[in-house]
């Protein structure tokens, strides 16, 4: 399972990049002792069918993987919320996008750690095409929003490690800013 | 670490260029793509990311571009990191904690050295059917 929650919001946004979604949007929201991570997409969306064996390991999305027997992703995210008193809920429509949602009690003893969201959004930043993914994260009253499209202009692109360097200290002084 | 903005962002952006200028910086003839599947963040890939990212700037290497890719179908070896330098076979490490991340840039990408026990086989067959 995940480490953290941040590597969920790294999957569950990776999915959405993969079905071609021109825009993704992300939200962590940390206020009256919850935390809702969001991912809310406008990729190809899935028929009800499949949506009912979103959350079945041993079901994957048919051409994806030809011989692939499995798919880890929405299970893991449905054992961190099993594993700690969470809930998730997936709603998707074929042609028109996919939203999850997670929502854990932030006091629950057992709810993994937030992990690095700098780390998980600069790596979703950083796949290849040109959708834009918004991130926006609000905690204790406090938030910022940042576009990939924007960060990758002000940054001058992600094709250069000085790029990725830049787009790195950007999050992680609004995440500090928090 | 001070808030930036996308201003602050963008003259800091051209100053490091001017840096970047008065190098001889060829075109980015090396690739490094790291799997960041379901399989790859569980086992750590993002601690790699970040660890590739890090040895390059600090050695200056500015011919590497540094890409995600999805599951390369070696869920077992995870992290997995896809290294393509001219002259040299292109090779999937797997395994690949923040350690080997430096190595890779160190050894490989620098010193034209594979790095034994640590190579892999091409990607599953589904994978290279699908590429």
């Amino acid at each position: 399972m995940h480490a953290s929650l941040s590597d969920i919001v790294a999957d569950v946004a990776a999915n959405s990049i993969e079905a071609h979604a021109g825009l993704v949007r992300v939200s962590v929201i940390e206020e009256n002792g919850t935390i809702t991570l969001r991912v809310e997409d406008n990729g190809k969306g899935m028929p009800p069918e499949i949506v009912a064996k979103a959350f079945d390991p041993f079901y994957t999305e048919p051409g994806k993987h030809d011989k692939r027997k499995v798919g880890m992703g929405l299970p893991f995210v449905k054992q961190t919320c099993d594993g700690c008193g969470g809930c998730v809920t997936l709603d998707s429509k074929q042609g028109v996008g996919t939203t999850l949602v997670c929502t854990f009690k932030a006091d629950n003893i057992d709810l993994p750690p937030m992990g690095s969201l700098p780390q998980a959004i600069l790596s979703l930043f950083n796949f290849d095409g040109d959708f834009d993914l918004v991130f926006r994260h609000r905690k204790n009253g406090n938030e910022y929003e940042i576009s990939r499209l924007e960060l990758k202009d002000a940054v001058g692109g992600f094709d250069s490690v000085e790029g990725l360097s830049l787009a790195r200290e950007f999050l992680e002084g609004q995440e500090e800013s928090l | 670490m001070a808030k930036l903005t996308l201003a602050d962002l963008r003259k800091m952006r051209e100053e490091k260029q001017k840096a970047l200028d008065m190098r001889d910086s060829s075109n980015k003839d090396v690739q490094v793509v790291v799997g960041m599947g379901t399989c790859g963040i569980a086992a750590g890939a993002k601690d790699t990311f970040t660890a590739l990212i890090n040895t390059l700037s600090e050695k200056g290497l500015t011919n590497v571009l540094v890409r995600q890719t999805g599951c390369m179908g070696l869920c077992h070896s995870e992290p997995t990191v896809e290294v393509v330098v001219p002259g040299m076979p292109t090779v999937i490490y797997g395994h690949v904690d923040a350690a080997t991340a430096k190595d890779i840039v160190d050894k490989h990408i620098v010193g034209h050295e594979l790095i034994e026990g640590k190579i892999l086989d091409k990607p599953s067959i589904d994978i290279v059917k699908n590429a």
